[in-house]
């Protein structure tokens, strides 16, 4: 049987040729499907300009990304410990879960106009809740007899949070984050459609604005190259941090 | 002195009654065996006796003291049916949780224990590596790391097979030869009580109370062979009925 790695290899050869196969039979033109060939050369060409957009998109999704995670780690630890927080807090999540979020974005760009807080935010909407489920479920999901064990032996709720309630939540924080981090690029970009001057939504807007396929058809591969990216990195970590675990968790939120 | 005093004690779970009026005095390094029909509140009367549960009326004194200044203390040991181990931590590390949170300075060698417990080479293995009952014996070696004058015990071999079982009754029981200490054992298995106990305590249910305390008269260090005695079945065969009796008392009910 072939190899996961040799897998990987494969399709990444079989994705152009495939694309130029279909490029070829089709006879479409290029500002409606272009070539591999000639979004390679548009990424390379423009290399500096795409690098700049991404690094723009990038630091607002991760910004916003930051922001989310340090609340939803508090937030959890808050619904663990104080129960009562979360009867309060909930129908207000609900709703602000439940909004979608590419209708909230362009009444924040017209609220706060062309800054990064915009971004920031929506990200921050599109990735808290995912993280906030999880997180809770995991700290919640310490095994009971070992909250026991350690009430038995006295231990502070410092101690049982970091020898017991923490190290539960880590493989469901794991999974969280590997739905969350794309989740980050993809409302980052969304947010950059509406009034932005730089980032790759930007980009997406001015290229269909132009005919310029190729560089969305680029867009489309950086993107696809962060979570890709993101994917990777979730595994390595995975394997390095959950190697005591016997089969590891899938995604959910 | 580490005797355990029970008296008059009362546990009512909302309007379920289910213990009542129990006294029992267990002297220091005796080791007593709970027994009785499914719903005869052992579990409870365990708990209750570790401060995880709170009398409704009456009193639980370990050497003099309520349960919570026994956890103060740093004097309990538990061990329940599920193994309570952090997943990500090796067994090593699993028992030296215990004097991390306890802080005792008198303590046994976590490495030495291991060992003296079959478990040498399986010190840095994590818990999903190890048989359900290596799991259970990293369990009692946390449990009894801190030397505790108490040791309370949920169940322990009940998810074991029964060869393992038997062989754990045995070591237990060596053990505590060793290091002696006053015991509650909840248990569903006659031979298992008959093996390990000075007395067994048969409760009966609905609501949990004390029917006979049948008190074991063999000699220690007490082997499997033992099983194959008369002696030991006269034990075994008279619990039983007394058992048997508590059921049809109910029945007629």
């Amino acid at each position: 049987m072939i190899s996961e790695r040799w897998s990987y290899v494969l399709m990444l050869v079989s994705i152009p040729i495939i694309w130029k196969l279909i490029s070829l039979a089709s006879g479409l033109q290029a500002f409606i499907l272009p070539s591999p060939e000639l979004v390679f050369v548009t990424l390379f060409e423009q290399w500096r300009t795409f690098l700049y957009h991404t690094g723009i998109t990038l630091a607002g999704a991760m910004t916003g990304y930051a922001i989310s995670n340090a609340f939803a780690i508090a937030v959890a630890i808050l619904f663990v410990y104080v129960p009562s927080t979360q009867n309060f807090l909930m129908p207000w999540f609900v709703v602000m879960k439940n909004i979608p979020f590419v209708t909230i974005a362009p009444i924040l760009v017209i609220t706060l106009g062309q800054t990064p807080l915009p971004k920031v935010i929506i990200v921050f909407l599109v990735t808290f809740f995912p993280l906030l489920a999880n997180v809770a479920a995991g700290l919640r999901a310490a095994d009971k007899g070992l909250l026991d064990r350690l009430t038995v032996l006295d231990a502070s709720k410092w101690q049982t949070f970091w020898k017991v309630r923490w190290p539960a939540a880590i493989p469901y924080y794991m999974a969280a984050h590997e739905v969350a981090f794309t989740g980050s690029i993809v409302s980052a970009v969304v947010a950059e459609f509406f009034f932005s001057r730089s980032g790759l939504g930007y980009l997406i807007v001015t290229a269909m604005d132009s005919y310029r396929a190729d560089i969305l058809y680029s867009v489309t591969l950086i993107a696809g190259i962060l979570g890709v990216g993101n994917y990777l990195i979730v595994v390595w970590l995975r394997k390095r941090v959950l190697r005591w675990q016997a089969d590891s968790l899938s995604a959910s939120g | 002195m580490s005797g355990i005093s029970i008296r008059s004690l009362h546990k009512s779970f909302g309007k379920v009654e289910a213990l009542r009026d129990i006294n029992l005095e267990i002297d220091q390094g005796e080791f007593i065996a709970l027994i009785g029909p499914s719903g005869c509140g052992k579990t409870t009367l365990l708990r209750t006796c570790l401060g995880l549960e709170r009398p409704t009326k009456g009193t639980v004194l370990l050497g003099g003291q309520d349960a919570v200044a026994a956890r103060k203390a740093k004097d309990l040991g538990i061990v329940f049916q599920k193994p309570a181990l952090v997943p990500s931590r090796t067994s090593l590390s699993n028992v030296q949780i215990t004097l991390d949170i306890t802080g005792v300075k008198d303590h046994l060698d976590p490495n030495n224990l291991l060992e003296e417990f079959g478990l040498g080479s399986f010190k840095n293995h994590y818990p999903h590596q190890l048989s359900g009952g290596m799991q259970q014996r990293v369990n009692l070696a946390a449990a009894m790391v801190h030397n505790p004058h108490y040791l309370m015990m949920d169940e322990p071999f009940g998810a074991l097979d029964e060869m393992t079982r038997e062989m754990m009754c045995e070591w237990v029981g060596d053990v505590l030869l060793r290091q002696p200490k006053t015991v509650i054992l909840v248990t569903h298995s006659i031979d298992e009580a008959v093996m390990l106990a000075d007395r067994i305590v048969i409760l009966a249910p609905r609501p949990g109370k004390i029917d006979t305390i049948v008190p074991v008269d063999l000699p220690r260090p007490r082997r499997r062979s033992l099983k194959t005695t008369t002696e030991f079945s006269n034990y075994v065969m008279d619990v039983r009925r007394q058992l048997y009796a508590v059921e049809e008392a109910r029945g007629a009910a």
